[in-house]
């Protein structure tokens, strides 16, 4: 096969998840021109490698997993990369479970009708990116290529390198946190001062946190 | 004790510890059928749930909407391989 035919014969394949290894790489180097060398240098260890690739319905994962270690071994060669500063696992902080729902709920919207739902279109893009941009860089990776770049959970560990209860973790870690992020937002949305001071009230807990919160054991049915 | 077949009942803090599962498609078998029968019948857990699935899409279509398209992604694979 010709050099020009295989770029053809790459290009078609590839094309599809260019878009997504730069939101992965955007995601792991928080910079915009490390972003773009990375998908570059991704995109010719594919091509070199491309023969080697068996299965054609892993294409995105096998991309995604070149990219990974492209990353890791950049930082390697060159610790002053931005955003692996805190790639190591974040401390588990005990973030107790928070449902954005419930503290909706509790609220109440100026408006009548179903406040969640109000929310949710009421919410903008940016706001939701500003929210996951905030999160911990393990998080962030593993809730975009989960809910974003829609891989299973076995697959995000073959990409991370991580055990799947891992990846289970911080998942469920990382909405809790961004739930929380959106709540800000949720009260820019509509809900008034006094509705404001109707959740401190009713959020008075004994375990003394004043931020709104949940226990789920408090959840009946 | 429940009979066979029969699904055992959970408590709605059991059916949202189940959620991110549910959710990212991870939650199988008996495990599963649990959490529907339990939102079959616990509106509020409904509610919740429906709610979480449509946070999930938004954050979805948010991330979908921020890395150009195909246009550009092909200028761009272009530009890589011109140099090889």
């Amino acid at each position: 096969m010709t050099n020009i035919r295989r770029k053809e014969k790459f290009t078609e394949a590839v094309l599809e998840n260019i878009s997504a290894l730069n939101r992965f790489a955007y995601s792991l180097c928080q910079d915009a021109s490390e972003t773009e060398d990375l998908v570059s240098e991704t995109v010719v260890k594919a091509f070199e490698k491309f023969d080697s690739l068996k299965d054609a319905n892993k294409l995105k994962q096998w991309l995604f997993q070149i990219l990974r270690n492209q990353f890791i071994s950049n930082y390697r060669k060159n610790k002053r990369i931005v955003g692996l500063s805190d790639y190591q696992i974040a401390p588990d902080n005990g973030e107790e479970s928070f449902s954005l729902y419930e503290a909706i709920n509790v609220a109440g919207f100026e408006n009548e009708g179903n406040p969640e739902k109000q929310f949710i279109s009421k919410i903008t893009r940016e706001q939701i990116q500003s929210a996951i941009d905030q999160l911990p860089t393990e998080f962030r990776i593993s809730l975009s290529l989960c809910d974003i770049e829609d891989f299973s959970y076995a697959e995000i560990s073959q990409i991370l390198k991580v055990p799947i209860g891992t990846v289970r973790s911080r998942i469920a870690r990382a909405r809790t946190i961004l739930q929380k992020k959106l709540w800000m937002y949720a009260r820019e949305l509509g809900i008034t001062n006094a509705s404001l001071k109707k959740v401190k009230e009713d959020y008075v807990c004994t375990c003394g946190k004043e931020e709104p919160h949940v226990h789920h054991s408090n959840i009946t049915n | 004790m429940t009979k066979k077949n029969e699904v055992a009942p959970i408590d709605c803090n059991e059916a949202v510890k189940r959620f991110n599962d549910f959710l990212d498609n991870y939650l199988k078998g008996k495990e599963r059928e649990e959490l529907m029968h339990h939102i079959s019948t616990c509106q509020q857990c409904f509610n919740k749930l429906e709610f979480e699935q449509l946070l999930k899409a938004k954050i979805a279509s948010t991330g979908k909407n921020t890395a150009g398209d195909k246009k550009q992604a092909r200028k761009q694979l272009e530009k890589i391989l011109s140099k090889l």
